[in-house]
């Protein structure tokens, strides 16, 4: 949950990434991290293992300016998506201000979507947070694989298996390509800072 | 400095060296008691070496203070403990070293030793000194400036050093 | 775990560290939370790394080791400390939510450093009362 340091005039928001293993949240991130070179004062951290699946987590943080006069800090994460490592993604999650659901739209990855999100609610709730109040975004990513001899869901058939509670906002992108990721951050970061300007500014 | 060296097993600060360590990495009760008991302990069997049961009171000492001021000591304090040990270690360690070069060595330790408690009875001074002076600024303004108040504390840390020497002469001489 | 602490909580907490650590030569000592958030820091001014970052990766640190203490059926580690050759790294827990971090050169004493910590985490947990 946000930090707001009152001395400093400035708000620290965490905003996760979360999905199935290879699924493309650390490609978000490391185009984020390309287009936003001049204004993130750091380096992308990215915890990870020899076969470049993260390990830990990846980390970006970076300034959006002032609202009401406080300067705004966002903090990029993602989780591994691999299984094995949900108690690091639990750990990950302490906090967390904001959700970006980075979805596989390969067919062959339905399943993994829907038990990672089932697992974001489970962890979720371990902290008491509920996954239909938390500012939360749907990615369908890979679309870019449609034409190219790939099994994509369609668009219909992930809402219906990802959203058709939640109702949150969905795009589709391509983290490779870059479409549609800036507009999938500056979207759940309005949603995030409109909710913390609601709750505690 | 020169000098043949013996081994950590042999020694007979070997079971202070564990303890030195331990402190190392943690510095509570236990620790410190055991430290001091152990000091002293050697200080009765090196009977016979006044330079060594020296270096060992002047650890006593040190430990003593940090025992009983325990966070609130001065941050030197566990340099100077560590410092003097090294000392005494490399004493043990190496045999035939002329008494001139061991005298050097401990009066090196004793001027830090010196220099320490200046800097404890600087700081305890202030301490008191300025909330003292503060009361009697605020209490006695027609009665005292803040340049009398001054002077009292300065004269009253000058009676704390020449006190600590005293004891301390009184030390080296026994 | 929501919190608000005011200007003035801050301030007292800067203090602490300055009073507490800053006089054992510690090189940067920063307050934060599990989530990794950083309240506040204070340093000797030559620092040049991202305390940010370090906060972030402190708190996953801390909570990855924790979680290992509870693996091994330890409710937790009374150490958890990082030595380098030249920079060493100490965490300490301070109430439910928050860590200490101090990082420190070989002139600085572990041993008093974490005696230190205790006494700081007393006063820090003092004015953390809500």
């Amino acid at each position: 949950m946000a930090f707001i340091n009152v001395k400093k005039k400035e708000v620290q928001a965490k905003i996760v990434y979360y999905g199935p293993g290879r699924g493309g949240k650390t490609t978000n991130l490391e185009y984020i991290y390309k287009s936003l070179k001049s204004r993130v004062q750091t380096e992308l951290v990215a915890i990870k293992t020899h076969g470049d699946r993260t390990l830990f987590f990846d980390f970006l943080p970076f300034d959006i300016g002032k609202i009401k006069g406080y300067d705004v800090k966002i903090q990029l994460y993602t989780v591994p998506g691999q299984v094995k490592y949900n108690a690091t993604r639990r750990l990950v999650l302490r906090g967390v201000d904001g959700i970006v659901f980075v979805a596989d739209s390969m067919a062959l990855r339905r399943e993994s979507n829907i038990l990672s999100l089932k697992n974001a609610q489970e962890n979720l709730a371990y902290y008491k947070k509920n996954i239909f109040k938390i500012p939360f975004v749907m990615q369908y990513n890979k679309r870019d694989l449609e034409g190219q001899g790939i099994a994509i869901l369609s668009i219909g058939q992930l809402e219906k298996d990802l959203n058709a509670q939640l109702k949150v906002p969905h795009f589709e992108a391509s983290a490779l390509a870059g479409t549609n990721v800036m507009e999938t951050l500056k979207k759940i970061i309005s949603q995030t800072v409109s909710n913390l300007s609601k709750n505690l500014l | 400095m020169t000098g043949n060296t013996i081994s950590i097993e042999k020694s007979p600060l070997k079971d202070l060296k564990a303890l030195m360590l331990e402190i190392e990495w943690e510095i509570d009760e236990k620790s410190m008691e055991a430290l001091i008991d152990h000091a002293e302990t050697l200080c009765v069997t090196c009977r016979d070496d006044r330079i060594a049961r020296l270096f060992l009171k002047l650890l006593v000492s040190v430990a003593k203070y940090i025992q009983s001021k325990k966070a609130t000591a001065h941050p030197d304090a566990v340099h100077l403990l560590h410092s003097v040990f090294n000392a005494l270690e490399y004493l043990f360690f190496s045999s035939g070293i002329p008494e001139e070069e061991k005298k050097k060595m401990l009066l090196s330790q004793v001027d830090e030793f010196k220099r320490l408690k200046e800097q404890i009875a600087r700081r305890t001074s202030f301490n008191h000194g300025k909330k003292e002076e503060m009361q009697n600024v605020t209490a006695d303004m027609g009665q005292m400036t803040v340049q009398q108040a001054f002077a009292c504390m300065l004269e009253e840390i000058r009676k704390i050093i020449r006190a600590e020497f005293e004891a301390l002469r009184s030390e080296l001489r026994s | 775990m929501e919190y608000t602490l005011v200007e003035k909580q801050i301030e007292e907490i800067d203090k602490v560290l300055k009073k507490e650590f800053m006089e054992l030569g510690v090189h940067c000592v920063c307050l934060i939370d599990l989530a990794g958030n950083l309240i506040t820091n204070i340093d000797n001014g030559r620092i040049t790394y991202d305390v940010y970052t370090l906060a972030a990766l402190a708190a996953g640190n801390y909570g990855a080791v924790n979680a290992i203490a509870k693996i091994i059926g330890e409710e937790e580690f009374s150490l958890l400390f990082h030595k380098g050759k030249n920079e060493s790294i100490h965490f300490s827990k301070i109430a439910a939510d928050f860590i200490l971090v101090a990082i420190f050169g070989k002139e600085t004493s572990l041993g008093f450093l974490r005696l230190r910590a205790v006494q700081a985490a007393k006063k820090i947990e003092r004015i953390l009362k809500f």
